[in-house]
């Protein structure tokens, strides 16, 4: 643990590549669900 | 590992970038997500499906057609593939100072994408293997003094397998292989490949072959079909950029073939990353310990790299593929995937440009002088490395400062971002086609835009790896 701590900026700044991607796939999924429900109300 | 190609990749060292490189991620996506909108917006129908194209006014294209200038092309195809396999066998065993390697990986393999998509399928034109059997089959049939027995059909289901299969060797030879490089090998492999492409001619036909089982024929003309270029019959012709693409016929083997071209770059990217670095010797160490020599077990630990870099990116598609189904229409999986396999070839093209863009410039400079005025590089003067001055540079070095490390990061970022661009529209024009709903089609395409945003941040984070 104490490794993975100690090069966090290493893999933040990875992670900064890839958080476009995650926050996609978060809104992505929000519609998703938004979707079904108003689907499930018709 | 091949050591032409590792000398171009650890050029890149950026450092008076005004932001962070991972902002450059945010601000591709931004412009995706933009682009996703005023496609929706502004391209309410489908306009790329017919390719518009008209002949190019003049006597050019018929000159450029004719068959003097396709014998004088195929000639000179010949001769180098004949110099390939010359130098590789009789000149220095030094792959940067042979013609044999610069010329397979650089010129070939890399300087044929842009010029391709700037000028349509010129390697149909100086497609040596073509030359050879076109010139046979005229031979035999003329000693025949009739028509020769008629090929067999090319297998339906085959489609771009063997042209997936083509790429996927050369790009082991070229990443995995620990001599892939070496003057001898390139001559070896070329010499393995010819004959394969010879048999293959002669069971299924020299033209059905290059259309669609010969690998680099179809590398080279999924390219070339971005290109507002394309020839039909003896006429040369322009038409809507990108719209050749459009009009690939969804063949078997397409998307593997498309996914085999983008994870070759994704892994020979990632090969420089430390999540590969720290990787690799724990995989060499397993396939040692199950009894392979240490020099193969690196090589396999390189292979299994690669297949995985491919199986990601085929996953991938396939992923988006399956969310797009998700919103109705009735189609199949399968046709979903196989109807928007064309809109991954900009982004190929994407990765292949932002990727080699050094190599190509750095390297290039082996055989061709751009700058200040057109000349032949050192390797065209001294193609054998035993000291020989033909064209009289053979004493040349390459010029490193004909591109800034900084400007090589923005033509790259500027690459991506376009051939992603076009992706999209690509795959937006076509689900316009497909979908009866406007509003079926735009939602089918959310999944789309998230394999374009995955695909554009893989493409980033990779070239930041470059220097890592």
């Amino acid at each position: 643990m104490t490794i993975v701590v100690a090069h966090a900026g290493h893999w933040l700044v990875n992670l900064g590549y890839f958080a476009p991607v995650i926050g996609f796939l978060v809104w992505l999924a929000i519609v998703q669900i938004r979707d079904r429900r108003r689907g499930g109300n018709e | 590992m091949s050591g032409v190609l590792l000398i171009a990749h650890g050029l890149v060292v950026r450092s008076d970038l005004p932001i962070p490189e991972w902002l450059f991620g945010w601000a591709a996506a931004m412009v995706l997500v933009i682009s996703f909108v005023a496609l929706a917006v502004l391209w309410p129908d489908p306009r790329l499906q017919e390719e518009g194209w008209r002949p190019l006014p003049g006597g050019l294209g018929r000159v450029l057609t004719s068959r003097p200038v396709e014998v004088l092309c195929g000639a000179v195809a010949v001769f180098l593939l004949g110099l390939v396999v010359y130098s590789g066998f009789e000149g220095t065993q030094s792959s940067t100072a042979n013609f044999a390697p610069t010329f397979v990986y650089v010129i070939f393999w890399v300087g044929l994408v842009p010029a391709s998509v700037l000028f349509g399928d010129l390697f149909r034109a100086f497609n040596p293997w073509r030359a050879i059997g076109r010139a046979v089959a005229g031979v035999a049939q003329a000693a025949a003094r009739g028509p020769i027995p008629a090929p067999l059909a090319y297998p339906e289901r085959l489609g771009r397998w063997p042209a997936a299969a083509g790429i996927f060797a050369f790009a082991t030879m070229e990443l995995v292989i620990s001599n892939g490089s070496k003057p001898e090998n390139v001559a070896i492999a070329a010499l393995v490949y010819s004959a394969l492409t010879f048999v293959a001619m002669a069971l299924y036909g020299v033209e059905a072959w290059i259309d669609r089982g010969e690998a680099f024929s179809v590398y080279f003309n999924l390219f070339s079909r971005i290109s507002p270029l394309e020839r039909r019959g003896n006429r040369i012709g322009l038409r809507k950029p990108l719209s050749g693409l459009s009009a690939l016929e969804p063949l078997p083997g397409t998307v593997p073939l498309v996914a085999v071209m983008i994870g070759s770059v994704t892994f020979d990217g990632a090969a420089e990353a430390p999540l590969w670095t720290n990787l690799a010797p724990d995989l060499a160490n397993f396939f040692e310990s199950i009894g392979i020599s240490p020099e193969h077990a690196l090589e396999a630990s390189f292979f299994v790299g690669l297949l995985a870099a491919v199986l990601v990116i085929y996953g991938f598609y396939r992923l988006g593929v399956a969310g797009a189904r998700t919103v109705g229409g009735g189609f199949s999986s399968r046709r979903l995937a196989g109807t928007f396999a064309h809109t991954l070839v900009p982004i190929a093209l994407a990765y292949a440009s932002a990727h080699y863009l050094t190599l190509l410039l750095f390297q290039g400079q082996g055989l061709v002088v751009l700058h200040p005025i057109p000349q032949p590089g050192f390797l065209a003067s001294d193609p054998l490395g035993n000291g020989s001055d033909i064209f009289g540079t053979a004493g040349k070095a390459i010029n490193f400062g004909v591109i800034s490390s900084n400007q090589t990061w923005y033509c790259q970022v500027g690459f991506v971002v376009a051939g992603h661009v076009a992706g999209l529209t690509l795959a937006h024009d076509r689900a316009l086609s497909i979908y009866d709903r406007a509003k079926l089609a735009v939602r089918s395409q959310y999944w789309m835009l998230g394999v374009m945003i995955g695909f554009t941040s893989l493409a980033l984070w990779l070239l930041s790896q470059a220097n890592t």
